[in-house]
């Protein structure tokens, strides 16, 4: 951010000039706030109203990304669009992404249990986690899209550059993930309903599933974490 | 490290993407709880009770 090497961009100064006079400091200033207010409100996570605060300070924490990374010094009208773009797509991944390992922990208590009820709820937790994974991919899958049109920009940027080549990754990574979430959807959570067959197993399909899914958005986030020290591709081809 | 001729940060890209994943987790474990534990629990409370303490342990 201030060009210097790290001995140098570490001084008070510096430090200072960052934090105070970039758009970057600020929002890591906010940021931090809310991190703050976050731990606060999960320490007192017995009262309902810190249960809201906390849900309220993670959204915010993960959409402030967004004003951090190249959406942030994107200016004008385009700037609002690719800022609320990038603040879903943010949002929208990580409600899969923590949403999956929590699923994965839910449904190994439920297969540990064995008990009907646990079942059921696997069954209900399954099935609701499913009907918000469709919204999940489609917000991602948009905003992605409106992303990708503002920092690529055309075909040959998506193939002549870095960006556009990780970009590409990125995307295939997200293929092989939807494919394991429809084999959760379409084919293993119907047959928890089922009476027949063995439930125990069908759980352990769907933690495998979800196992490898959490596996391949760890890998995009090695990505997105490469993609945010690049050069946009439409500034590049 | 290099990327088709682009020099990268090696420990920035590294902190960024745990960052992302941290903070990911986080506001993902307590949407899950909100949207798809709180509704489902009432039909097996002692289960739910565990996955509510596992939930609030990942956040």
């Amino acid at each position: 951010m201030s060009g210097l090497p790290l001995e140098e961009s570490t001084t008070s100064d510096v430090l200072f000039t960052v934090a105070n006079e970039t758009q970057f400091g600020r929002v890591a200033e906010i940021r931090c706030v809310l991190a703050v207010v976050l731990v606060g409100c999960l320490a007192l996570d017995g009262f309902p109203s810190a249960r809201g605060l906390a849900l309220a300070a993670s959204l915010a924490l993960i959409a402030a990304i967004a004003w951090t990374g190249h959406a942030g010094s994107t200016v004008g009208e385009m700037g609002f669009l690719h800022l609320s773009a990038d603040a879903l797509h943010l949002v929208a991944a990580a409600v899969w992404i923590g949403g999956l390992a929590s699923l994965v922990m839910l449904l190994s208590v439920a297969r540990r249990d064995q008990t009907n009820a646990g079942m059921s709820f696997a069954r209900d937790a399954t099935q609701r986690f499913s009907t918000v994974g469709i919204a999940i991919v489609v917000t991602v899958f948009a905003t992605g899209l409106v992303n990708a049109w503002i920092l690529v920009g055309s075909v040959h940027a998506l193939i002549a550059t870095g960006y556009g080549q990780l970009l590409m990754l990125k995307v295939a990574l997200f293929a092989a993930m939807l494919l394991f979430a429809a084999a959760n959807r379409f084919w293993l959570t119907p047959r928890l309903a089922l009476s027949s067959g063995s439930k125990i197993e069908v759980l352990r399909q769907l933690v495998r599933n979800s196992t490898i899914e959490i596996a391949l958005a760890l890998m995009i986030f090695a990505i997105v974490g490469v993609l945010g020290t690049l050069h946009p591709a439409i500034h590049s081809a | 490290m290099d990327w088709l001729g682009t020099a990268l940060d090696g420990p920035l890209v590294v902190i960024r993407a745990m960052h992302f994943a941290a903070t990911a987790m986080t506001t993902g474990a307590l949407i899950f709880r909100a949207l798809v534990v709180e509704p489902a629990a009432w039909s097996a409370k002692p289960v739910a009770a565990i996955v509510r303490a596992q939930t609030l342990r990942v956040a």
